[in-house]
């Protein structure tokens, strides 16, 4: 059986600061590092295999440019292979456009019995992606998965919603996607990293996975007006007196000098 | 344009969102109808008149009792054909969300989710949505006629006058699932509303073991203020109920006054406390991210500041 987990490579958000004059952020030259969900996944799929399911891990990912460290990661994480379709025409591209792409690159690898996908990316965070590439693949979709097992060819996942946990079964293939709730990522040893750039790694174009530029246009696409820092004017006063004691009473007293707190 | 459709999973959501949805109908010069699922469909639906929406599309069919997103798109796409909707709005709950995305692959529809506010640029919808994790504010446009907008909850202030609307039941038709409900639990809740709190107290992976929550509780008494968390503390540890998640995956409140301890300040976070009037942090971390939005600043341990802290309020009361 096969498991594939679609990754998405983000900025480091840490690292992305604000130009002052056009409040818009400044990601130009950042580097790439893998979304935070995805570790989750790729932690979920090692566990997998290491209560004996055979499984082939293959993780898949797709943008403009990909950053080869990201990719070593993810093999070090576990994965048996990478597959990343790169292409300077996927920059841009609605959700259905890139659920289109995953589709495709994961038929050519031959299909899989679970897909995982975060439930949201950590840069965009619009959750669409999962079961956009259900309705592609003509799969079923079982999101926010916080617990994950398999039996045979039943996929068994426990759904955080706000209400309820769903536990739920339902028969492979499946479009899963993964919650920070469902394990705690390990930190790769040395030897998973060293064994990481033996393992084999495939590059695709969209010719490969057989579309087209013109092809992704024919998604809806949504037009960016604007993407800028909210407002936001906070005084950033740091406080430190010469013991705990004066500090704290420094920030009552300023607390009440603002009216927020009371005397 | 053509009209807008509202659908939710719960009507109580629906509601929260028909005022911003009715004011985008009227703004874009069209007719605003809702559908109405499940048991009492009936019933239920007139209530949808107390918002000014004109039409309620209604069918007995049951969405909830297990969840299938592929089911629950299938049906909308069938209702927003028969309701010839250009724009589909629905709750961006967990639920909505992944429905949202599946619909507007079926409609060819362009699609935006988390969506926080909708405004009308040239008479045309405008979206608004957090971005860069939290980071920035995105504001854009969907070029295709039709879309759906899932919108997170939130309530919006009911102003419209009650209308004499009609109730069309619709035929849907839903083919069988082959998800299988193994178990359901409800979520532990907490009847607590941090979006509309005064003071809040929020706590973060700074606190080193669940008993501690006591003393975060206890300044949130002294200042009559409410415990919010981080997403490490409620979905991460379950040391509290998502009910008191701040940020951009929980809620977006407008404290007076908010206490940020032991959180680093991850956008994830500082997302939901942007309207805050003032904003103090402690953290053992001078460099971390949430002293960038903090008014007044305390870089040091929390287990030394927070015992001094409750003292000088003990003393405030006394």
């Amino acid at each position: 059986m096969r498991i594939i987990v679609c990754v998405k490579q983000v900025v480091d958000l840490d690292q992305v600061r604000m130009n002052r004059e056009t409040k818009e952020p400044v990601v130009k030259g950042l580097p790439m590092i893998i979304g935070q969900l995805e570790k989750h996944a790729l932690e979920e799929a090692a566990k997998l295999k290491e209560t004996g399911q055979q499984a082939e891990v293959v993780v898949l990912s797709v943008g403009t440019e990909l950053a080869d460290d990201v990719i070593l990661e993810t093999l070090a994480r576990g994965a048996d292979k990478s597959v990343a379709v790169v292409d300077k025409n996927l920059g841009n591209i609605s959700a259905q456009g890139i659920a289109q792409v995953l589709a495709n690159a994961i038929k050519k690898i031959g299909g899989a019995e679970v897909i995982m996908v975060g439930e949201g990316s950590t840069d965009d965070n619009s959750g669409q992606i999962g079961s956009t590439l259900a309705q592609v693949l003509g799969t079923a979709f079982i999101p926010y998965a916080r617990t994950f097992a398999l039996n045979g060819n039943k996929i068994k996942v426990t759904q955080s919603f706000e209400d309820y946990f769903e536990t739920i079964e339902t028969p492979a293939p499946a479009v899963i996607t993964i919650t920070s709730e469902i394990n705690e990522p390990r930190i790769p040893a040395i030897t998973d990293v060293m064994d990481a750039s033996m393992k084999p790694q495939d590059n695709w174009s969209l010719s490969d996975i057989g579309l087209s530029a013109d092809e992704l246009k024919k998604y809806p696409a949504v037009k960016l007006i604007s993407n800028k820092y909210p407002e936001q004017t906070r005084k950033g006063i740091m406080l430190k007196e010469e013991s705990m004691d004066k500090t704290v009473e420094a920030l009552i007293k300023n607390l009440q000098a603002e009216g927020v707190l009371e005397k | 344009m053509g009209g807008i459709l509202l659908f939710a999973e719960k009507d109580n959501l629906a509601f929260d969102l028909a005022p911003k949805a009715l004011e985008i109908a009227k703004g874009t010069n069209t007719e605003l109808s809702a559908l109405v699922l499940g048991p009492n469909a009936q019933a239920r639906a007139a209530k949808y008149f107390a918002f000014g929406v004109t039409k309620v599309y209604m069918n007995d069919i049951d969405i909830n009792a297990v969840f299938d997103c592929k089911m629950s798109a299938d049906i909308l796409a069938q209702a927003a054909k028969t309701s010839q909707a250009d724009v589909i709005m629905c709750s961006s709950s967990k639920r909505g969300r992944v429905v949202a995305a599946q619909l507007s692959q079926i409609l060819g529809a362009g699609c935006a989710t988390n969506v926080l506010d909708i405004k009308i640029v040239n008479g045309q919808p405008v979206t608004v949505r957090y971005g860069l994790g939290g980071a920035t504010m995105i504001t854009e446009q969907m070029e295709s006629a039709k879309k759906v907008i899932a919108i997170l909850p939130s309530r919006f202030e009911n102003t419209a006058a009650t209308v004499a609307g009609q109730v069309i039941p619709i035929e849907l038709k839903a083919e069988k699932s082959a998800i299988q409900m193994v178990e359901k639990t409800e979520r532990k809740r907490e009847a607590v509303d941090i979006e509309n709190a005064k003071i809040l107290v929020c706590v973060g992976k700074g606190l080193k073991k669940k008993e501690d929550l006591s003393i975060i509780q206890e300044i949130a008494t002294l200042v009559k203020g409410e415990v919010g968390c981080t997403r490490e503390i409620s979905s991460t540890l379950g040391w509290l109920a998502e009910d008191r998640l701040v940020g951009m995956s929980g809620k977006r409140c407008k404290p007076t006054l908010v206490f940020s301890l032991g959180i680093s300040g991850q956008n994830q976070y500082t997302a939901g406390i942007l309207g805050a009037k003032v904003s103090v942090a402690v953290n053992t971390d001078p460099n971390a991210p949430i002293f960038k939005v903090t008014d007044y600043g305390i870089a040091d341990d929390i287990y030394k500041v927070m015992p001094k802290l409750i003292e000088k309020l003990k003393q405030i009361k006394a």
